[in-house]
């Protein structure tokens, strides 16, 4: 569904991300893991059209998305969750909701504000107050349900569990294989492996702008030596 | 008590058309971070289409048809000009809209001709209603309730509909609503044509109150201005708030003293911005990512040394050989050349942009003026309280506007400029209105003109020369960093509101200076040093120039001088220069010098 060959991007003059591949098939999940700074929102952002890719191509459902603005590669087909959440504080949930809202790439449109209330009972009870007056967990639950209003068939989520509390990132962990189960495919960066985990089967490593591992976590598990010298700190 | 009820509604009929105005301008803002400077001259349009369409189709028609016809204007705008611009810097968005403001004066002009149509009354609302025993015109009546449905129809849309939903959230984060699937273009188009339709439904509701004429552009916006920073930019509910204030101080304030209604609205809005910086119901703006193109400093080169050297000794043989035509347009390109290089100086190094510079180059004429005829003081002493008060003028303006985003500095100088130019023509006890103030003659020594020469040559060369060294210098590069990266400027420990209230103030005195050396060498002052087309005319010369480029105001000056001295006689010059400033902002932002370097860089690297 996804194919990345081997993009390159960076901001100004210097180099962010260097011959990134990977691919994803449909209703499949994959994590991105790294440190800070390995270019993992920089992947995403290139992926969402948000920062220009230098070289490379990104085929999603068999067309060349690469460098297409952000709306014509959100209404293809992918829900974008930002770092940062970049929810609107001054409309309220519910009208947060609406922003998404648009039928999916094959026309239908199964996502609505009810049905993300009832994946997250937790924003349902504060549907008409301000966002800006949400906390970082019920914020991560909106940016999320938000990006599924689009009805995407891919879901990006950039280090959703970023400033979470742990019960928090369990609670967003079960919201998310369950959207897998339902058969959204879903690419995520993560620093968390737990939650990475829940999300997703596979896994790429990234480190210093490269792609520095690829496989499943059950083998990443059977090799603890990578995980410490990828990941470790 | 009957009588100031009265006052209290007439104020707040005119807060009606003020209203509408402010929206679409702070609606527009809101959505595409654009202050559009052409918005006056989509009320103008307004009241000019509904006068046209009236006088076949009658006054109910004319209302509804004319806020389309304008809300089709500003699209189309929207559509040629400003949707080209969303990725450039701010400045060059402001100058384009600002060129529009030229062209559709022109336009207005060759279309409707130069007397004021004054349209019919609203058919059925002719009469007066007694409240209190005091006649209410029913019209005004109607008007109060115009204003009123319009900010609650707003209000249903901005809440009630997804399209108003997609635009309070593109006011916050409009990239993130892209990332959503929302198509930006469609957005800015709608939101264009509502903001458009407003400012014409609002010029048309004039009709029967004041006739249609070329000055409402310029009036309303400098009003509308002022409205929406006291309201807070983007705020709707704000500018309603800020529309009544100003009517209101204006229907009372004209009981008390007539003058005052001027400054009144200026003084409302520096108290305001005193106690709550962006505005009543506004936020501080997120600021919109901007394409920031990093100037590296340009200086002299070799060539550019010898022509300096070359330009200098020119100047000094010039009164030897030519004739007094030529020697006095020298002197007044010499003159245009300070004015433009503060200018310059602010806008090309400091990022800062004035729309209104001839202000503090008026205050200069008229500090001159009035110090040499009502106080008695020499040509000497005036030349150099000129500057003076200038700078005491940039001082107040720029307190404010440096506190702000940089959109404010243009809007705040823009009315400053309006409403002293209004103070000029109606004080005239003092400034002697239209008729201006006259006999200023510079001292015995300089009378002469090659004397009065070789005066505006060594005082305007000292101000350009010390103007290029504060450039180059220390105070430039600092300048440069707050323009160029505010957050990391600041960071660094650099007082960026210090440095820009600076530079503002030294752009002004160098204004007020060309000034007084300007009404020296006419012997009078009129109110047209203060008018907009003055400020305007120093905007060009430095666009034209090259904002980037050391000699650019020099460079601009002389070619806007020939420019003027040829082409002015054409019927539609101002369009012109209009056209000229929109395709500058467009096509050419590095202006001649900038666009001449490039040229030469790439034969130099051909020939290589």
């Amino acid at each position: 569904m996804l194919d990345v060959q081997s993009i390159q991007s960076g901001y100004g003059k210097a180099l962010a991300i260097d011959d990134v591949s990977f691919q994803l098939e449909a209703s499949e999940s994959l994590a991105i893991l790294g440190r800070n700074g390995a270019g993992k929102t920089t992947t995403l952002k290139t992926v969402m059209g948000m920062t220009p890719a230098w070289q490379g191509r990104i085929v999603f459902k068999g067309d060349d998305i690469v460098n297409l603005s952000s709306d014509t590669i959100a209404r293809a087909g992918i829900g974008y969750v930002p770092e940062e959440r970049r929810i609107f504080e001054s409309l309220s949930v519910t009208e947060n909701l609406l922003t998404g809202e648009k039928a999916g790439a094959s026309g239908a449109a199964p996502w609505t504000v009810e049905r993300v209330f009832e994946l997250f009972p937790e924003i349902a009870r504060r549907s008409m107050a301000p966002a800006g007056t949400l906390s970082g967990g019920e914020r991560q639950m909106l940016a999320v349900g938000r990006a599924l209003m689009g009805n995407p068939d891919l879901l990006l989520l950039d280090e959703p569990s970023e400033g979470l509390a742990p019960v928090v990132v369990n609670r967003l962990g079960d919201a998310l294989a369950e959207l897998r189960k339902s058969g959204i495919a879903i690419l995520i960066s993560e620093q968390n492996r737990r939650l990475a985990r829940l999300a997703a089967e596979n896994v790429v490593i990234m480190e210093t702008g490269r792609i520095a591992y690829r496989g499943t976590f059950t083998d990443l598990d059977k090799n603890p030596e990578i995980t410490a010298r990828l990941l470790g700190v | 008590m009957g009588f100031y009820f009265a006052q209290f509604l007439t104020g707040l009929a005119s807060a009606s058309s003020l209203f509408l105005v402010a929206a679409g301008l702070s609606i527009i803002f809101g959505v595409t971070r654009i202050v559009n400077f052409a918005h006056g001259s989509l009320f103008m349009l307004g009241a000019f289409i509904a006068y046209s369409i009236s006088q076949k189709f009658g006054f109910w028609l004319a209302v509804p048809l004319a806020a389309l016809s304008v809300g089709a204007v500003g699209w189309a705008m929207e559509r040629t000009v400003l949707s080209r611009l969303y990725g450039a810097p701010e400045l060059f968005q402001l100058v384009a809209t600002f060129g529009l403001v030229l062209i559709v004066q022109d336009a207005a002009l060759w279309i409707w001709g130069p007397t004021d149509l004054l349209g019919p009354r609203a058919p059925g609302l002719t009469g007066v209603v007694r409240i209190f025993d005091q006649p209410i015109p029913e019209y005004d009546l109607f008007l109060i309730a115009v204003g009123v449905s319009v900010l609650a129809a707003i209000w249903w849309m901005f809440t009630r509909t997804r399209f108003g939903i997609l635009v309070r959230a593109a006011t916050e984060d409009r990239e993130m609503l892209q990332a959503l699937g929302v198509r930006p273009a469609r957005l800015f188009q709608a939101t264009f044509f509502i903001g458009a339709a407003l400012a014409g439904l609002g010029g048309a509701l004039e009709m029967p109150r004041q006739p249609a004429s070329l000055l409402m552009d310029l009036n309303i916006i400098a009003e509308a201005f002022v409205v929406v920073v006291i309201g807070g930019m983007g705020s709707v509910t704000g500018a309603f708030l800020a529309a009544l204030l100003i009517a209101e101080l204006n229907a009372f304030g004209i009981l008390i003293l007539p003058e005052i209604t001027l400054v009144a609205a200026f003084a409302a809005m520096a108290v305001v911005l005193v106690i709550r910086p962006y505005g009543l119901l506004g936020r501080p703006a997120t600021s919109a990512p901007h394409a920031v193109e990093i100037q590296p400093p340009q200086t002299l080169g070799q060539t550019g040394r010898i022509t300096a050297l070359g330009l200098v000794i020119a100047l000094v043989v010039l009164p030897f050989v030519a004739g007094d035509f030529v020697i006095v347009l020298t002197a007044d390109i010499m003159i245009f050349a300070l004015f433009a290089a503060g200018l310059h100086f602010m806008m090309g190094t400091g990022g800062l942009v004035s729309f209104g510079h001839a202000a503090f180059f008026g205050i200069g004429a008229y500090a001159a003026a009035l110090l040499v005829n009502n106080a008695g003081l020499g040509m000497e002493i005036a030349l150099f309280l000129a500057p003076v008060f200038a700078a005491i003028g940039a001082a107040v303006v720029g307190w404010f506007a440096v506190r702000l985003s940089g959109v404010y500095l243009a809007m705040l100088t823009l009315a400053a400029a309006q409403i002293l130019w209004s103070a000029s023509v109606q004080w005239q006890d003092v400034t002697g209105g239209d008729d201006g103030i006259l006999g200023i003659w510079p001292a015995a020594w300089a009378s002469g003109t090659t004397a009065y020469y070789y005066l505006t040559f060594a005082l305007t060369t000292s101000g350009i020369v010390s103007l290029m060294m504060l450039a180059r210098g220390r105070f430039g590069i600092l300048l440069r960093a707050g323009r160029d990266a505010p957050a990391r400027a600041q960071a660094l420990g650099i007082d960026i509101k210090l440095r820009n209230w600076t530079a503002i103030v030294i752009a002004g005195s160098a204004a007020g200076l060309a000034g007084g050396i300007f009404a020296f060498s006419k012997g009078s002052v009129f109110p047209d040093t203060l008018a907009i087309p003055n400020s305007v005319d120093a905007l060009v010369m430095v666009l034209l120039g090259g904002l980037h480029a050391p000699a650019g105001p020099i460079l601009g000056a002389g070619v806007f001088a020939l420019l003027e001295d040829s082409l002015s006689r054409l019927p539609y010059w101002r369009a012109l220069l209009g056209a000229a400033v929109v395709g500058i902002a467009l096509f050419a932002p590095g202006g001649i010098a900038g666009s001449l370097s490039k040229w030469l860089r790439r034969r130099r690297e051909g020939t290589a």
